[in-house]
């Protein structure tokens, strides 16, 4: 399970959601990396869903739905595929969702 | 570096009224005509003196500006159409001042507002930007709730704050509003309401969000000579920064840490010298985000700010109410702080009025993905 962000060939930057051109160093080499874990920093509670703001190692920081028993401070897993709360990880981490882009769901698929 | 202003005053203002349930036949159109109106006869000027129109608003769609222009009558030599919501004041007022500095208007109508009913408001936050349809909406997240909750959960670690320190600042912000007879809540609220009040997305309950409402704020900007003899709100500097920080960071630190240094360099003028204050407040977070970085939290640390300073209401902070209790009319909630900083240089602030001579107006908004990223400021001096 992955998370698709951009990678900057020139200075290593990570972002998301996709940018044109890369913010630090003005590159348009950005070719796509899977990310497949982060940090939950902060989470919320929108009713029954969870919603997370989730730092991965060095970046970039995303907004995700998490699923299950998650505490701030935990290493969840990432995933850009909506159904995957259904089928937990091998690992047991929890899963955090990240909806992916219209085109890096495509290049993932 | 920013430039000081040179003889650009506000002379009118005025608001359509707000309302949580707009009548059948509300259009927005209608509520944008009406503010006009209701600014230039403030400013006791017609139709036909406007030579430049400025307008921000979420619904205006098909329509753009110059269609709106034609509907109101004006003919013009100078337009624009500013997209910048929470932040679109300063955004228009910054370039109608040097519009009418540069001599190509000398007449400038600024105006936004939105009709704002239930499903328009749906519709507007579900297709705000391509990053909120494309990642935010499939986490089964409409709106910006759950991220002001996380951002000021951070800043609630970062400044030492509780719920009870935003609490503080909704009560004080009502009972502003209770002595205006524009805002939709009105009733003095008490600290336990706030914190019995349900819980939207914690630590933000029911009254740190803003009530959305239909209406529309504008503004009269001429150039001094014209406006010699009439009580006026003088333009003494306008700041703004877009994309601060492309959204790498807390979001506790606006645009506007950079826009203050170059309103108090260009002005002469320093934070205490600061009679009334509007801040764009769409959460508490926000107005005390907004508040800190025009360096009007001294060295005490923002608990004691907000407990001897706004809670006293001694310093007079959103004396409208401001938009959690006066509401949030879509873009209008950009010119709102301005009409109201200009009514209170101006005199004409009814039961709230205080003894203003300088007026800091802030904006704040567009979430990208995180937080807001435009941000704008202005001081305007009271000058008859």
């Amino acid at each position: 399970m992955s998370v698709i962000v951009q990678n900057c060939r020139t200075c290593g930057g990570q972002w998301f959601p996709a940018r044109l051109m890369c913010p630090r160093c003005g590159g348009a080499d950005l070719a796509p990396v899977g990310v497949e874990r982060g940090v939950v920093e902060q989470l919320t509670h929108l009713g029954d869903v969870v919603i997370a703001s989730v730092a991965c190692d060095p970046e970039p920081l995303l907004v995700a739905r998490l699923h299950g028993t998650v505490a701030v401070g935990d290493v969840v897993e990432l995933t850009d595929r909506p159904d995957a709360f259904d089928r937990p990880d091998a690992s047991g981490r929890p899963v955090a969702f990240v909806p992916p882009s219209g085109r890096s769901r495509e290049e993932s698929s | 570096m920013g430039k000081t202003t040179s003889g650009v005053s506000v002379i009118g203002a005025g608001e359509s009224p707000y309302t949580r349930h707009p009548a059948s036949g509300t259009t927005t159109q209608g509520v944008l005509a009406d503010a006009v109106r209701r600014a230039l006869a403030d400013a006791n000027l017609r139709t036909s003196e406007v030579d430049g129109f400025g307008v921000c608003s979420f619904t205006l769609g098909p329509d753009h500006a110059v269609d709106l222009a034609w509907r109101l009558g004006l003919r013009l030599r100078w337009l624009m159409q500013d997209t910048n919501g929470g932040a679109s004041a300063g955004t228009m007022l910054q370039h109608a001042v040097r519009a009418v500095e540069a001599g190509d208007a000398s007449v400038v109508v600024l105006v936004a507002g939105d009709l704002m009913d239930q499903q328009v408001h749906l519709r507007m936050v579900a297709e705000y930007n391509r990053a909120t349809a494309e990642h935010l909406v499939p986490l089964d997240m409409l709106g910006p709730n759950a991220l002001f909750a996380l951002l000021t959960q951070r800043q609630m670690v970062a400044e030492g704050l509780t719920r009870t320190d935003y609490g503080r600042l909704a009560v004080a912000q009502r009972a502003w509003a209770g002595l205006n007879p524009g805002a939709v809540y009105r009733k003095p609220m008490t600290l336990d309401d706030y914190l019995n009040a349900p819980m939207v997305a914690e630590p933000l309950g029911r009254y740190d969000c803003v009530p959305p409402v239909t209406g529309a704020d504008a503004v009269v900007v001429v150039a001094d000579e014209r406006a010699a003899g009439t009580r006026r709100a003088r333009v003494l500097a306008v700041s703004a920064r877009y994309n601060s920080d492309d959204q790498t960071g807390d979001g506790l630190v606006t645009g506007l840490a950079d826009c203050a240094p170059e309103l108090w360099e260009t002005t002469g003028h320093g934070p205490a010298d600061v009679d009334v204050v509007s801040v764009y407040d769409d959460y508490p977070a926000m107005a005390l985000a907004q508040l800190k970085d025009l360096g009007l939290v001294a060295g005490g640390g923002m608990p004691a700010f907000i407990a001897e300073r706004l809670a006293t209401r001694k310093l007079a902070v959103n004396t409208s109410g401001g938009q959690l209790s006066a509401g949030q009319p879509g873009s209008a909630g950009g010119m709102h702080g301005l009409v109201e900083t200009v009514r209170q240089l101006r005199g004409q602030a009814g039961q709230r009025q205080i003894d203003a001579r300088l007026g800091l107006f802030s904006g704040y908004g567009m979430v990208l993905y995180r937080y807001g990223a435009c941000a704008t400021a202005g001081l305007l001096e009271a000058a008859a």
